[in-house]
C-alpha cells in the first residue's frame, strides 16, 4: 500500500474506490432501505424522491434497493465463476507444465481444443440444456472459462522454468516444491491476478447479457442484467429504471479494467 | 581428475533441421586446475558448460564429474551442485526479481544444510565484505545494484558455497572495462584464499590469460588448439591467432 501510495496515488485511488463500490454491493442487503421485491402499485414509475432515491419501477419497487440487492447478485456470479475457473485453469495448467512433455503435449492440445469452440455459443447451449438459474450459469460459464486459466497458467510456467534465476535455484538445492512455492508462484501471482481482474468485469457483462435475454437469472431476482430486461419497455417512460442499474455495470466494469491497465502499464504485478 | 569428457557430442534435432552443437570434445579438468575456453559467438561454449553442469545431456561421448558418470549422477543432481556452481553472463537474471539478495545469498547455504543459518549468514557477510559489498545489499532486490555489484555478489554466493568446481560463463562480457578488471582481480584474490577449480568461458583471450592456466580454443563445435595461457603467444592455429589480434586490438 506504502509503496502504491508513493508510485501511483491514481491507482491507489481506483483501487480503494473499487473496494468501496463493490463493498457497497456486497453489503448491499443490509444497506437497502426496501426489500427488493416489495411492490406498491400506488408508487409505481415514480421519479427521484426523498423515499425511493432512485425512483420506483412498474411494480412500484424501490430502484436503489433493487440495485444494492441486484449487484450482490451480480457480483456473487462473477466472482465464483472467476473464482472456479481460475482455481481448477491454473491447476491444470500448472500441472501440465510439470508433467512429462507427452501428456503436456496431449493436455495443451485438448485445452486449444476447448478454446477453439466459441465459448458464448457453449455456455448458452449449456444453459439451455441445464435450465436457467444461477448455479447453471455458473456451471456453463466455468466449463469453457477454466480452459483460458489453463492455458495461460501452463504457458507462463513453461516460460518461468526456462528462467535463468530457476537454474540457478535447481543449481542452489532448491527442490521442485522449493522452485514453486519460492520463484514460480511470487512472480506468476502478479500477471494472474492482472488476468483475472480483466476476466472480472469481462464476466460482468457477460452474466448481465444472459439476463437481458432471458437466459440468465429469472425475475423476480434483483440481477443487473434482470433489472435491465425488466426496464426495457419504459426507456421512453422511465428512463432511469435502465439509466442506474446500466451506470452501476457500467463503473463495476471501468473501474475493473482500470486497475488492470495501470497494474499492467506501471508493472506493479 | 575432477571433470573428464571423452568425445563427447551435442546434436540438437528440430522438426527441420538438426544442429550439432558440439563435436567430438574431450577434455579433462585435475584438482585446482583454471581451465580457459575461448571461441567466438556460437562454436559450443556455452553448450559445453550446459553439458558440464548437467542442465543437458551429452548426445554421445562419457562425460565424468568428481569421478562418477552423467549416469550415476542422476537423481543425486543436488549432491554435485553442493559441489559444482555455475556463474553467468548477467547475474540480473540469476536472480529472481522478488527475492531479497540476503534470501538468494542464503538460499544455497541453507539447502545444502551448510551450518546454522546464522552460520550461514555470517560466511555470507564475510564474503560480502570480501569481494567489496557493503551489508546494506541484504535487504536490497536485483534492480538496484549495478550489473557489476551483481557479480560480485554472485562470486561471494559461490564462495560462501564453497563450491569445488565453478563454471564461468562470460562474467566479465556484459561488464564495462572497469568492472571487468575488477571481477578479474577479484576471481584472482578469491583464488588465493580458497583455491577451486573452474573452468572460465570467454570470447577475449586476454582475459583467459589472466585468469587460466590452460586454453582451449573452440571453433564450430570442436577444439581446435589447447595450449597453457604463458604460451598463448605460440599459437599455431590460425583461428587462435585471429582471436589473439582480435582481443589485443
Amino acid at each position: 500500500m506504502i509503496r502504491l501510495w508513493k508510485q501511483d496515488k491514481l491507482l491507489l485511488g481506483a483501487i480503494l474506490l473499487t473496494i468501496l463500490w463493490m463493498g457497497l454491493f456486497l453489503f448491499g442487503s443490509h444497506l437497502a432501505p426496501f426489500d427488493p421485491n416489495e411492490t406498491n402499485l400506488g408508487a409505481r414509475l415514480q421519479d427521484i424522491s426523498a423515499t425511493h432515491l432512485l425512483g420506483t419501477d412498474q411494480l412500484g419497487r424501490d430502484v436503489l434497493s433493487r440495485i444494492l440487492w441486484g449487484g450482490q447478485d451480480s457480483l456473487f456470479i462473477a466472482i465464483s465463476i472467476i473464482a472456479i475457473s481460475s482455481i481448477i485453469g491454473i491447476c491444470i495448467g500448472g500441472l501440465l507444465s510439470m508433467s512429462p512433455w507427452y501428456i503436456d503435449e496431449l493436455g495443451s492440445r485438448c485445452i486449444d481444443m476447448i478454446l477453439g469452440f466459441p465459448s458464448m455459443i457453449v455456455a448458452i447451449a449449456c444453459i439451455g440444456i441445464l435450465g436457467p438459474s444461477v448455479e447453471n450459469i455458473i456451471i456453463s460459464l466455468c466449463l469453457t472459462r477454466w480452459a483460458e486459466y489453463a492455458k495461460i497458467t501452463r504457458n507462463l510456467v513453461n516460460l518461468e522454468k526456462q528462467a535463468q534465476y530457476v537454474v540457478v535455484a535447481r543449481m542452489s538445492g532448491a527442490s521442485l516444491w522449493c522452485i514453486i512455492r519460492r520463484y514460480m508462484i511470487p512472480n506468476l501471482r502478479g500477471t494472474l491476478l492482472l488476468v483475472i481482474i480483466q476476466h472480472m468485469g469481462d464476466t460482468i457483462i457477460t452474466v448481465a447479457s444472459f439476463s437481458l435475454i432471458g437466459i440468465g437469472v429469472q425475475p423476480p431476482t434483483p440481477e443487473w442484467g434482470a433489472i435491465l430486461l425488466n426496464a426495457r419497455d419504459f426507456l421512453q417512460t422511465a428512463p432511469w429504471l435502465l439509466i442506474y442499474p446500466g451506470l452501476a455495470i457500467f463503473i463495476t466494469v471501468v473501474l475493473l479494467n482500470y486497475i488492470s491497465d495501470a497494474l499492467q502499464d506501471g508493472r506493479h504485478v | 581428475m575432477i571433470l573428464e569428457a571423452k568425445g563427447i557430442s551435442k546434436v540438437y534435432t528440430g522438426k527441420s533441421e538438426t544442429v550439432t552443437a558440439l563435436h567430438d570434445v574431450s577434455l579433462s579438468v585435475g584438482v585446482q586446475e583454471r581451465i580457459g575456453i575461448a571461441g567466438g559467438s556460437g562454436c559450443g561454449k556455452s553448450t559445453l558448460l550446459r553439458l558440464l553442469s548437467l542442465q543437458e545431456a551429452p548426445t554421445k561421448g562419457e562425460l565424468t564429474l568428481f569421478g562418477r558418470s552423467v549416469a550415476e549422477w542422476k537423481g543425486h543432481e543436488t549432491e554435485l551442485y553442493r559441489s559444482l556452481q555455475i556463474m553467468f553472463q548477467s547475474s540480473f537474471h540469476s536472480i529472481s526479481p522478488r527475492m531479497a539478495l540476503g534470501e538468494f545469498m542464503l538460499e544455497p547455504c541453507v539447502n545444502f544444510g551448510i551450518g546454522t543459518k546464522q552460520e550461514a549468514k555470517e560466511r555470507c557477510e564475510w564474503w560480502l565484505s570480501k569481494v567489496g559489498l557493503d551489508l546494506s545489499v541484504w535487504q536490497k532486490y536485483r534492480h538496484e545494484l549495478s550489473g557489476g555489484q551483481l557479480q560480485r555478489l554472485a562470486l561471494a554466493r559461490m564462495m560462501a558455497v564453497g563450491a569445488e568446481l565453478v563454471l564461468f560463463d562470460e562474467p566479465t562480457s556484459a561488464l564495462d572495462v572497469c568492472n571487468q578488471a575488477r571481477v578479474i582481480e577479484l576471481i584472482q584474490s578469491v583464488y588465493e584464499e580458497q583455491p577451486f577449480t573452474y573452468v572460465f568461458v570467454s570470447h577475449d583471450l586476454g582475459v583467459l590469460q589472466a585468469l587460466t592456466d590452460r586454453i582451449i580454443v573452440m571453433k564450430e563445435g570442436t577444439i581446435v588448439e589447447t595450449l597453457a595461457s604463458k604460451d598463448l603467444g605460440l599459437a599455431m592455429h590460425p583461428y587462435t591467432q585471429q582471436l589473439l589480434a582480435a582481443s589485443r586490438g
